[in-house]
């Protein structure tokens, strides 16, 4: 049964492009040599990891959207585990059935810069400041 | 007391997901622990959802797990 999937994973910052490259185009060979479907590719470039692994402060991160089987997937994990270079990779089923043919497949891309709603983002931390005022007040009275 | 709405109720354009670090950080305090329901306003269903969206991105390093330990 074919299912939709996503595959977030961190590359090395010692690598450079072209081994990025070269890795990136292994994933989607495993992918399609094991009864999957590549939808979309997308480099997030690098980005600052939220804690250290292996030393590293930064890694790259990539993004992969594909149709596949539970052997796809088993095998892309099973290449992701065993790459050295691989810092984290996380899995995600994003539907229970698909249909292969349902998306075409799209070049890859390098992620575009979400606008940030920057009134209500503030908005939003000012809220949550004040809340968590409270319950520092909450504390002191217990 | 000022009333507490769940923000991805009242902004059906915000989702929540595990890839965008952005909005989550809203929802983790300065310690990196996940801000209760209590505080944040939440409805049930979208805190669960915002929670395990938390745990994912701790996993692959977008979210800490330990804020405080970096400064030290």
């Amino acid at each position: 049964m074919v299912r939709e999937y996503e595959t977030l994973y961190v590359v090395s910052p010692e690598l450079d492009k072209s081994g990025i490259d070269n890795l990136n185009n292994k994933f989607k060979n495993i992918i399609q040599e094991n009864g999957g479907k590549v939808i979309k590719l997308t480099r997030w470039g690098k980005r600052d990891l939220a804690y250290r692994i292996k030393k590293y402060t930064h890694g790259y991160y990539i993004h992969l959207n594909y149709f596949g089987e539970g052997r796809t997937v088993n095998e892309l994990q099973r290449n992701l585990r065993l790459n050295e270079n691989i810092l984290r990779y996380i899995t995600i089923k994003l539907s229970d059935e698909a249909d292969i043919n349902s998306k075409e497949s799209q070049p890859d891309s390098d992620l575009e810069v979400k606008k940030v709603d920057t009134q209500s983002s503030k908005d939003k931390e000012r809220e949550i400041e004040e809340k968590e005022g409270e319950i520092e007040k909450d504390g002191g009275s217990k | 007391m000022k009333k507490k709405m769940c923000k991805f109720c009242s902004d059906k354009s915000l989702k929540i997901d595990f890839k965008d670090p952005e909005v989550l950080r809203h929802y983790i305090s300065e310690r990196g622990k996940i801000v209760p329901r209590r505080i944040s306003g939440n409805c049930a269903k979208h805190q669960r959802r915002l929670c395990e969206a938390i745990k994912r991105a701790r996993q692959i390093a977008l979210l800490p797990y330990l804020s405080i330990e970096l400064q030290e």
